[in-house]
Order: structure tokens, then sequence, then C-alpha cells
């Protein structure tokens, strides 16, 4: 089960008592409790968009300074910092993405909006815990490979709709309909409140 | 545009798929705290959030957490590059109050700049590494490429026992999405081993740092082949470049 589920073993349940609280104190020692409660994590995602060590390191890095920047504005009484850590470290991965294939902003993803501190303020505590990324990690295995193939091409390296078309020869409108219909397929999976 | 109307945009915002004019509608309303569209966004990011959960489990380099700690020791660690950030930030948040700028548009310039800064900083730590790695006494410099064919992949490898392997290459031709470059330390009577993935930029330059202890009297050659985007524990394409040591 680690094999083939190994990620579920790189957090434990819940948020670290304080953490965010120190970090917007800006105790230094807060970072390194950051990153030995998610850094593998950060690493693993970072390096899985995109497959190099020494660029996911830099990015790692980045992402860790960026939070560190910003965590005063994280509120501290609601929220997970991990998911909004995952979020910046995804962005910061495809952005590299992006700048290394030379891709357009035109029609490809804006995706700073998406690592905005409030979006993460009502996000519970235990998000990342094992029980919920068994859940996404079974749901993504039951997904057909065309739906699966959408979700990672998005996820993993921020491609557009309109990209995905392009990359894969399929027209718009199926890949529209796949990506829609995956993340139903994951929302009933998850038992999430996602509208369809 | 209604949230009736944005409610199946939802997850596709939040996994960064919506399309225009979906998504600059749902973005406003957001920007104004919309009580129906907020929560809505914010129940499709825990499920995105998530998705991080089917990248395998990687463990990072010993180095990395040492890395990250001292950037929250910036007298130590960062000196003049935190100055310069420093400076840079100030000069960034003496603009915006000059222009009152606080929309949504700039907002999302100045955290361009901040990311663009942040890579600096991680890029100029990098080249301090290679810097030092060729500071060394014992690192020892091969060229290869002939500079008289027309555009051969060419450049220099240099080797040092106890700090790696550093590759700089140029010439390097440009790979799709779906395969990257694979670098391989080959052992004298035996299979190659991998070395790193890495991938050229625009120009077809590359920088790939080893920082590993490397028994050089075993090594008698290093390779460079084109591989699939998660790399092959061993060659799958004939070498694009192979460099004896």
């Amino acid at each position: 089960m680690l094999v083939f589920f190994p990620i579920l073993f790189a957090v434990g349940t819940g948020e670290d008592p304080g953490l965010i609280d120190a970090l917007r104190r800006r105790e230094p020692e807060a970072l390194g409790r950051l990153y030995d409660r998610y850094g593998k994590l950060v690493y693993s995602l970072i390096y899985r968009i995109v497959r190099n060590e020494s660029v996911a390191e830099d990015l790692v890095q980045e992402t860790f300074l960026r939070v560190w920047n910003r965590a005063q504005g994280f509120q501290s009484d609601r929220g997970a910092v991990g998911p909004w850590l995952l979020a910046i470290a995804r962005n910061r991965a495809i952005d590299y993405l992006r700048s290394v294939d030379g891709r357009m902003a035109k029609g490809a993803l804006e995706l700073d909006a998406l690592e905005h501190p409030v979006l993460f303020v009502n996000i519970e505590d235990d998000l990342l815990n094992t029980d919920r990324l068994r859940r996404i990690r079974s749901a993504f295995e039951k997904l057909n490979d065309n739906h699966r193939m959408v979700l990672e091409l998005a996820y993993f390296e921020g491609l557009s709709q309109s990209e995905m078309a392009e990359r894969t020869q399929v027209p718009l409108g199926t890949i529209k309909t796949w990506v829609r219909a995956a993340l139903q397929t994951l929302r009933d999976e998850m038992g999430e409140a996602v509208p369809a | 545009m209604n949230c009736e109307d944005l409610k199946p945009v939802y997850p596709l915002y939040a996994l960064g798929v919506a399309e225009e004019p979906e998504r600059t509608e749902l973005a406003a309303h957001l920007a104004r705290q919309c009580p129906v569209c907020k929560p809505g966004v914010e129940e499709a990011m825990r499920m995105v959030s998530a998705f991080s959960a089917v990248a395998p489990l990687k463990e990072p380099p010993k180095r990395l957490r040492r890395r990250v700690v001292l950037l929250a020791q910036p007298d130590r660690a960062y000196g003049w590059l935190s100055w310069a950030l420093g400076a840079v930030s100030l000069c960034l948040g003496v603009g915006v109050a000059w222009f009152g700028i606080q929309d949504y548009q700039q907002e999302r310039a100045i955290s361009s700049l901040q990311a663009r800064l942040e890579r600096s900083a991680g890029r100029a730590e990098r080249l301090e590494q290679t810097l030092e790695f060729l500071r060394e006494p014992e690192t020892r410099e091969v060229t290869f490429g002939a500079s008289g064919e027309r555009q051969p992949p060419r450049g220099r490898v240099f080797v040092n026992a106890t700090r790696g392997v550093l590759l700089l290459a140029s010439n390097l031709p440009p790979l799709p999405g779906d395969r990257t470059y694979q670098f391989w330390l080959i052992p004298k009577g035996a299979n190659p081993l991998p070395a790193g993935l890495f991938r050229s930029d625009a120009e077809g330059e590359a920088l790939h740092l080893i920082s590993q202890q490397v028994d050089l009297s075993r090594i008698a050659a290093v390779a460079v082949s084109v591989e699939p985007a998660s790399g092959s524990p061993q060659p799958t394409t004939t070498p694009i470049l192979v460099v004896t040591l």
C-alpha cells in the first residue's frame, strides 16, 4: 500500500497549532516547522510538474519564500496553510513550465488568483488528512483514461482547455465534456458539494 | 451574469480552466466577496487542493531544508540580495502609494513582479552553488562538441570527486512537452546510472548540476539522452552526446 499511495504518508492529520500565528509573527523557526510538515509534499508536487530535481529545489525555495512574505495576509483563526502552500507550489511550477516552453499568456491559465489567501480561509484544517488523500487517489484511479488525462494536463501542466485540444488533437468540445465529466465523477466519488 | 449562471464554473475556476467571459465574471464576484460564489469556489478549492495526492512521493535532498530555513534569516543568509529585494519591494510600495493603484489588475501585476524577484533569489543561489563548484581546485573540465559542425550539442563538463558533475550545454534541440533530457554517469563496464533530468531553455542552453560524491576512477563517461518526461531507469534512445572523462 505504501508503494501505491506514497503521498498519503507525507503529512499527518490536522494543522500544527500556532504555526500560522508564528509565521505571521515572522518567527524564523516557524519556517522550519512548516517545511518539516509540508516540505516533502511540496517537493513531490513540484517535481511531478517540472521533472527536474535542481529546478524543483529552486521552486520549493521560492514557494516557501512566498509564504514567508505573505503569511500576514492569512487569517490565523480559520483556514489551513497546507492547501494554500500547495496552491502556491503548483503555480510556481507551472509558471516555470510556461517560461521554459515559451507558452503564451493569452488563453493560458491565470493562476495567481487561485493562491490568494482569502480562498483558503474556510478550508478545514484536516483537508490533507490521510483518509481524504486516499479517497482522492482512489477516485482518480476510477476515472477513465481520457478523464484522468485532461485533469492531469490541467493540474500538473497548467494547460487550458484550448491548449489540451491542441496538444491531444481532440476537438475542444470533447475536451470540455471530458473535463466536466471528470470533475463530476470526482465530486461524486469524494462526496464534495461542488456544483457540476 | 448572475450567481446561478456561474455555479457550473466553480470547479473549472478552481482547477484553472475556466474560460472567458465566465472567468473574469467569477473573479469579479469573488473580488466583491459574493456570498454565493465565494463559498462555492471554496468548496471547489477543497477538492482541487487534494489533487496533489496524485503526485508520487519523492524525498527532497537534505540540503533543501537548510536552504528554506535560511530564508527566514535574511541578515546572515541573503545579505545584499535581501537588501536588493527589500529596496525593490520598497520602490514597488512607494509606487503603489503614489498612484493609488489598488484594483485587481494592478495587484496581479505586483504579484507577478514579486514572483520574478523570488525566482531571481532562487536562481542566484543556484548560480552561487555553481560558482562554488567551479572555484574548487579539484574541479577539472572536459569540453565536447566540434565547433565546426553546423548545430551539434556542445559545451563543457566539469567533474569534482567530492562535489559532483556540472554540465553546461548549448545547441540542444527543443523537445516536446512529453520528453525531457536525462543525464547519465557511465561506469566502466557497467550500465549507465541515471543522474537527473533537465530541460534546455528557449536558446537551447542548459545547466545541470549533480551535487554528490562521484568515484571518478570508476566513471568512464557521461551522456545525455532524450527520455519520456518521467525519466527512464536506463537510456531508451541513442544518447545525443557522450563525453569521455
